[in-house]
């Protein structure tokens, strides 16, 4: 049975059990345990089958919940089993880091109640396996698929606040946690003011300066970036650290129409005040302390402005909504006792709130929001991408290629204004697919001749990314491409990078192409990355040793993906069983991540086992229906695949990962009896139901 | 202002799927596979329209003439492949002759073996190849027998029906097509994706009729339902239309006064367009509203706003390099600079832009409309002059005579002159 697994703590069964009520009546099958362990059973057994067989997990956050050992674990579950996980807020609560990448849904009062509600069970109702009968959204938030196509007029119908992020490890989540709560502050009010939220690219000073003389609709200023001693640390054009003092900000904030300065940090009050005294801003705010804290005053605060109210008042009602152990770490001062924005007239207020990430359109580019460290190679990167038509990213599997490009990206995406296209390659890739990728971006005709295409991509800032490149099976498509890179006009604005383990013959050579070789990281990164997975995991007591985390790292051989990996097995086996899969694997690295699959490979049962082998019968990725046609028991296969990272998961699509692809392919390659077999059940499953797509 | 829909970049899942399909068909069309040839033939036709909507035309059609071969010819899928063919050939330039053929060949074969479902939909089929090539008469017909095999089916008599509404209207036989759309409208009932699509015909052709009332009570239920079924696209087109009918209104109202409302609704509406489209790969759609949104806000003499939007909607087209409607926003941002400021001289660059732009596309209808508005600037331009020291006139009769000069040059002789009267009434001064 397909259904909705709720973890929370006995303490808040009140609230949980209103929460089912709503959850059964919109259609949607609730596995709780107060209803759904029947007399006789028993109980651990219970919930362990209740959880395993759930699609999503509704964890209510409260203080009691994120202190239950049994909620940790069950939000650990069902991370590692590919779980939906939907965290709502019933309290505000320290998160456990592994929710704190997550959306939550706050229901932490009646006004919010009704409203979030709705939007929870959109999402559930749109997770294949749920029943439900599709409700009515409510009013949607717009994100900007382009940030040149929004009319700066039209934000003067807006509460319209500009964020400027210059956070160079956490930008990413920063952004989403903001963008979070302008989408709900907007609709906890019925009829209040829509928010603007526009985000500025790039994150430094001289941008800053400009914005502010053009747009006249920016009435709040959130800032988010490194703050030490009172001086704020931007970024310059080239991506490098900025610094910007008390002063330099107050002189840049006399231009614009600027009301309030919302600092997420920590501002001495001097400073403050100075802020207020030397610029034309009537308030300042610094908001600081956890994240949630952080968010959920963001909501209040400005869903309090949304309504009319004094700055004051919006400061006071979001400072009493977070728990009082917070409160020290947000201030205000105000030029006068009651700083009131400005409006436009009942009439010309625009409904839906309208969220501008500031970048160019997008498409597939994938996010990696736990990027840490690599910053040379990223700005070398982006120094090699200035002048070369195209840029190989070379590295060892595992070393970090794709996380990188997709970081750089985030961090330098907006240098291309028309836009990122991302192409995962495989063995079946065409460079027609290509072709038609960079049309679509630039809304020209498919018909449009590649010649016609080629002319407009001169003319155009355009990034081609094509990720795992040595995956790319047809030599002749491969050709095709290598000559479309070398005619494109090494001095335009178009670039195409590519991933890739190994030179490819005839695209490697285009003239004019450069490369970067990856290498590890640089110990302190790494061991940066271990001090936030040993967080994430949870696995500070068994880190508690020094020594041991010293042999840990050093036997990671600074791999980005050998630290992930081998945190995870620390997790599922246990530090020592992790310690010797390490030492066993450094001992060759040049085979690293072939000898990583094979030890995860031999851990699997073997009906596992066979599963993953047929499943290398598929050319690219697949959903879980699909799978489900191959093997019924497919779903507890994915489980364990997944918790091996011998298959990946990015939304409802499963990978396998080119690595793992290989050393199958190498060590158990299907028959064409059994290939066959594989080709015939997905064909039956597809016709049934009526169609691939 | 026409708009075009580009059709949405493949989704990664999409692009997934496509792969894996290829490997299959890939080994599986091999001479020596074993695998029944009609399962292979209905995976290629259920994925026919997702290949060529991206311009995988040339693939699928290998694909479909791959499998055909391996069928016999009397077997009913192998008629359902020829028809597939045929679409497929349409989408490929320069092989529409052979597409034209093969629809008359495997049209040939259904009569011999009546099979009404697949009948009609290839009658559909060829009555849409026929719209390509402005056959209209002889796609009515398609569409007409379509209807005799399509009575007990009626989601696909919806659609003939539809397509012959557009055809009527096409032809601006308002009252037909809307008969037409009605039995579509009720043939598809209950299926909320086939109304809301058919919709922004329907309403058109009402509003051609006057029935605004009845377009406006259409358009309320296709927007919740376009809301229901997550089809913003076609959400935001029909609030669009919704605008119109309000500005429509305003237009027919007798004074400014009484105008008012209607033009503060158009306007309300199209902000409410515009906040829909910014999430949506379409810029060509939202540069339209844009654009009326600008015309709108100069009717309501808020120039300020009237330009920037114009400007960007100006913009957006240069962008996309759709040079037929970045001529038609010169015209409209010409008039507003004038309107605005009193620039003639600034209107008239917008206006002369249009008309090279106009002329470069051969968009005759464009090219008349700026050239009657520079015809209008002009007199204005010359009724002041009228008025003004010599060296003013003078400096006016250069600008004239520039414009005659154009106006020739692009053939349009009557507004030339027009021009040339001008400078004979300012030169006799």
């Amino acid at each position: 049975m397909s259904h909705i697994f709720v973890s929370y703590s006995r303490r808040n069964l009140t609230f949980v059990t209103q929460l089912v009520k709503d959850l059964q009546q919109a259609g949607l099958a609730v596995w709780f345990d107060q209803i759904s362990i029947q007399p006789g059973d028993i109980w651990e057994a219970a919930i362990e089958k209740g959880l395993k067989e759930a699609i999503a997990v509704v964890v209510v956050i409260s203080p009691d919940s994120m202190a239950s050992e049994y909620v940790r674990k069950e939000v650990n579950f069902a991370q590692e089993s590919d779980q939906l996980i939907l965290p709502v807020l019933y309290q505000p609560a320290q998160l456990f880091l592994n929710l704190q990448t997550i959306q939550w849904v706050d229901l932490s009062s009646e006004t919010v109640y009704p409203i979030n509600l709705q939007k929870l069970i959109a999402v559930l109702q749109r997770e294949p396996g749920l029943s439900g009968n599709p409700t009515t959204p409510p009013e949607e938030t717009v994100a900007v698929d382009d940030t040149r196509k929004l009319s700066p007029t039209l934000l003067q119908r807006y509460l319209h606040v500009v964020t400027f992020i210059a956070e160079q490890t956490a930008g990413y989540m920063a952004w989403r946690r903001l963008a979070g709560s302008i989408s709900t502050a907007s609709q906890l009010h019925r009829g209040a003011q829509a928010l603007a939220l526009t985000r500025l690219n790039p994150p430094t000073g001289d941008r800053l300066a400009v914005f502010l003389v053009t747009s006249p609709s920016a009435q709040i200023l959130h800032l988010i970036c490194r703050i030490e001693k009172d001086v704020f640390f931007v970024e310059d054009e080239q991506g490098q650290d900025a610094e910007l003092s008390i002063e330099d900000l107050a002189r840049t904030l006399r231009s614009g129409s600027v009301k309030a300065l919302v600092i997420q940090g920590y501002v001495s009050m001097a400073g403050m005040q100075k802020l207020l005294e030397q610029s034309s801003v009537q308030a300042v705010l610094t908001i600081g302390a956890s994240e949630v804290a952080q968010q959920l005053f963001g909501e209040h605060f400005y869903a309090t402005l949304a309504i009319g109210k004094t700055v004051q008042e919006a400061y006071q009602t979001a400072l009493d909504r977070i728990g009082p152990d917070d409160t020290h770490d947000f201030q205000l001062v105000a030029k006068h006792d009651a700083v009131v924005l400005d409006y436009p007239s009942v009439e010309k207020r625009a409904v839906q709130p309208i969220i501008d990430p500031g970048l160019p359109p997008l498409r597939n580019v994938p996010i990696n929001p736990d990027f840490v460290g690599q910053g040379q190679p990223l700005l070398e990167l982006g120094e090699k991408l200035n002048d070369s038509r195209q840029l190989m990213i070379y590295g060892l599997s595992g070393i970090g290629k794709s996380w990188l490009a997709s970081e750089f990206i985030s961090r330098y995406g907006w240098r291309f204004s028309d836009g990122i296209v991302w192409v995962q390659v495989s063995e079946q890739t065409r460079a027609e697919d290509i072709f038609n990728q960079l049309r679509l971006l630039l809304e020209l005709p498919l018909s449009t001749p590649l010649a016609d295409l080629e002319n407009v991509l001169r003319q155009r800032r355009v990034l081609l990314v094509l990720d795992q490149a040595n995956d790319w099976g047809i030599g002749t498509e491969l050709t095709e491409l290598a000559q479309f890179v070398s005619r494109l006009d090494p001095l335009g604005g178009t670039r195409v990078m590519l991933t890739s383990w190994e030179t490819i013959t005839g695209l490697s050579d285009v003239s004019g192409a450069r490369d970067l070789t990856l290498v590890e990281m640089q110990p302190a990164d790494a061991e940066a990355l271990i001090q936030k997975l040993i967080v994430d995991h949870d696995l500070a007591a068994e880190f508690a040793d020094e020594q041991v985390r010293r042999q840990f790292i050093e036997k990671t051989a600074f791999t980005p993906w050998l630290i992930k990996e081998a945190m995870r097995s620390a997790r599922l086996d246990g530090v020592e069983a992790a310690l010797e899969d390490l030492e066993t694997l450094t001992a060759d690295t040049t085979r690293l991540f072939e000898r990583h699959v094979g030890v995860q490979y031999q851990k699997l049962p073997a009906p596992t086992q066979a599963f993953l082998r047929q499943l290398q019968g598929l050319s690219d990725g697949f959903d879980r229906q699909l799978v489900q046609a191959i093997d019924s028991q497919s779903r507890e296969h994915l489980r364990q695949l997944i918790q091996r990272q011998l298959l990946r998961r990015e939304d409802r699509l499963y990978t396998i990962p080119p690595t793992v692809r290989l050393y199958l392919r190498q060590r158990y390659p299907l028959s064409e009896a059994e290939q066959d077999t594989i080709d015939q059940q997905v064909i039956r499953y597809w016709v049934q139901a009526g169609g691939a797509s | 202002m026409g708009t075009t829909t580009n059709p949405s970049a493949l989704t990664r899942e999409q692009q997934a799927t496509l792969n894996n399909l290829r490997g299959i068909l890939g080994r599986q069309l091999r001479p020596a596979s074993k695998t029944d040839p009609t399962l292979l033939a209905e995976l290629i036709l259920q994925n026919a329209v997702l290949m060529r909507e991206n311009g995988l035309a040339n693939e699928l059609l290998d694909y479909l003439q791959r499998v055909r071969e391996k069928l016999d010819a009397e077997n009913p899928l192998y008629a359902r492949l020829g028809i597939e063919i045929a679409v497929t050939l349409d989408a490929i330039d320069g092989r529409q002759p052979e597409a034209g053929e093969l629809f008359q060949t495997t049209l040939a074969w259904y009569q011999a073996h009546p099979i009404s479902l697949a009948e009609g939909q290839a009658h559909i089929a060829y009555g849409r190849f026929l719209i390509h090539r402005s056959r209209l008469q002889e796609a009515m017909a398609q569409y007409q027998q379509a209807l005799e095999l399509l009575q007990d089916h009626p989601v696909e008599a919806a659609i003939a029906q539809s397509e012959m509404g557009r055809v009527l209207v096409g032809q601006g036989k308002f009252s037909e097509a809307v008969s037409r759309f009605e039995k579509a409208y009720a043939l598809s009932s209950g299926d909320g994706k086939s109304t809301v699509r058919l919709l922004n015909d329907f309403v058109a052709a009402l509003i051609e009729l006057g029935e605004m009332e009845r377009a406006e009570k259409l358009l309320i239920e296709g927007i919740e339902t376009s809301t229901q079924q997550g089809l913003w696209l076609v959400r935001a087109n029909l609030r669009r239309q919704m605008a119109y009918i309000y500005h429509l209104r305003a237009e027919k109202s007798g004074d400014v006064a009484s105008a008012q409302p209607y033009l503060d609704e158009a306007e309300r509406l199209l902000q409410q367009v515009v906040a829909e489209m910014l999430p949506l790969q379409n810029t060509l759609d939202l540069a339209v509203v844009y654009h009326d949104l600008g015309r709108i806000e100069t009717q309501q003499r808020q120039f300020t706003e009237a330009e920037a939007h114009l400007r960007l909607s100006l913009e957006l087209f240069q962008r996309l390099g759709n040079l037929r409607n970045e001529a038609v926003a010169e015209i409209t941002l010409g008039t507003l600079v004038v309107l605005k400021n009193g620039d003639i001289a600034a209107g008239n660059e917008h206006l002369h832009r249009s008309l090279q732009l106009a002329d470069k596309v051969g968009d005759g209808f464009t090219l008349r409309q700026a050239a009657e508005t520079l015809t209008r600037l002009h007199q204005l331009q010359a009724n002041r002059a009228k008025t003004q020291p010599r060296e003013i006139r003078i400096q006016v009769i250069d600008q004239l005579s520039f414009s005659r000069a154009k106006l020739v040059e692009y053939g349009l002789p009557e507004a030339a002159q027009v021009m040339a009267s001008m400078m004979t009434e300012l030169e006799a001064l």
